[in-house]
């Protein structure tokens, strides 16, 4: 059976959380930072970007700029969960080879905005260096202009189309800590996003509607971009909110020695009792 | 938590993935070369050339993955089809093929007698023709 790719990041981040939700049982979570505000930009290298087509795939290498907001919730020292916010921008030309026929270049445009769920599961946390596996699930809104023309310039495509979808993106980061709120990150990266695309072209010619009503599959289909690769990134960190530190104020109560009303120190009454007995 | 993770797991199993293929033969009678395009770019079929007096063919492939044991999964309705909608665009004086020439729909003949037992879950054959001709 072919794996889902969807099912198996599900189960993986199910097993991360059981996992450290093990590890953590003993540590003093409460002591630490609770609402943290993030603004990060990236860059996204021109390599591993593709639309999947359903006779082909058709490369889309350009780079891709990304501005990214989140409004963290840190639930223990290694998972942390928010709201991100997303807007992402990139253009490029790309040149293939087309069913082994032609040679068609493609210009490429893209725009697009977000937002969705994040979980943050940080695998390894020093100081200075952390290693964190992030996932964003968001709803996007989404413009690209495509162009594509044989090298005698016949077009061939001419698109823009705007649309909604859903984007997961998956990313392995290896942080490094600049300051105490900024941090520059390595990152590798699965992205795959499916937008539900209507032609309204069709419409003008033909009516076509019953032959696209199924309920099993779709023949209209949808596009779907996916990218993967490295990139780099430079986030800045601001905590909203810190917890009470309980366990401190419990234990320094605990060992603090009572004081007589006038400043005194007070000696304990309590006098060593020898108990002797006989078998 | 190895319970919880053990069920997840179970999930995995519960679809199952089928499909039906379907072949096109486009069939250029004229004698001249012609562009043929997909107006639905969604559905991602890539503009090719035919020659003149040429045949192209291409099948593709259509999978879906439902919940398991659906009972009406092994009935193929009639308007479930997986029909093409081309443009082609003769060659012209110019040769820049600027031309909408016909504009055609092309969808696979299903054996009508054989559909209420067509299983689905078998890699299903359907079979269509496109012929571009002059006036």
């Amino acid at each position: 059976m072919k794996l889902n790719i969807y099912k198996f990041i599900f189960l993986f981040s199910i097993f991360t959380v059981s996992v450290y939700a093990e590890l953590i049982e003993d540590y003093d979570s409460l002591r630490t930072n609770i609402l943290k505000g993030t603004l990060s930009i990236g860059y996204k290298l021109p390599a591993g970007r593709k639309k999947e087509l359903r006779d082909s795939d058709l490369s889309l290498n350009y780079s891709i700029y990304n501005l990214n907001a989140g409004l963290i919730y840190q639930i223990n020292p290694y998972i942390q969960i928010g709201g991100v916010f997303d807007f992402h921008s990139g253009s490029g030309t790309n040149t293939q080879i087309a069913r082994n026929q032609y040679e068609m270049k493609t210009d490429g445009k893209s725009l697009g905005i977000g937002g969705g769920l994040g979980v943050n599961a940080f695998l390894f946390q020093r100081t200075f260096f952390s290693v964190s596996f992030e996932n964003q699930f968001k709803v996007i809104h989404f413009i690209e202009q495509l162009k594509a023309t044989t090298e005698q310039n016949i077009s061939l495509w001419d698109y823009t189309y705007s649309n909604i979808g859903l984007s997961l993106t998956s990313q392995l980061n290896l942080n490094f800590a600049i300051s105490k709120r900024q941090t520059v990150s390595a990152i590798t990266f699965y992205d795959h996003s499916t937008f539900f695309y209507n032609d309204n072209q069709l419409s003008s010619h033909h009516d076509l509607t019953a032959s696209f009503e199924t309920p099993y599959y779709n023949t209209e289909g949808s596009l779907k971009n996916s990218h993967s690769g490295f990139g780099i990134g430079v986030k800045y960190s601001v905590w909203f909110m810190r917890r009470n530190k309980k366990v401190d104020s419990q234990e320094e109560t605990k060992n603090e020695i009572p004081k007589t009303p006038d400043g005194a120190k007070k000696s304990s009454n309590r006098k060593a009792v020898k108990i002797e007995g006989s078998m | 938590m190895i319970s919880l993770f053990l069920l997840s797991c179970s999930l995995l199993f519960e679809s199952k993935e089928y499909g039906i293929t379907v072949n096109y033969t486009v069939i250029n009678t004229l004698n001249e070369q012609v562009l043929v395009k997909d107006n639905n770019f969604s559905r991602g079929f890539i503009p090719v050339f035919i020659s003149a007096n040429d045949t192209f063919s291409f099948s593709q492939k259509y999978t879906w993955t439902m919940e398991r044991d659906r009972s009406d999964v092994n009935t193929l309705a009639p308007k479930n089809k997986a029909t093409y909608h081309f443009e082609v665009f003769r060659a012209g004086i110019n040769n820049d093929f600027s031309v909408l020439d016909t504009f055609c729909l092309l969808g696979p003949d299903y054996p009508d007698d054989s559909l209420p037992d067509l299983s689905i879950e078998q890699d299903v054959q359907f079979y269509d023709t496109l012929i571009i001709q002059g006036e």
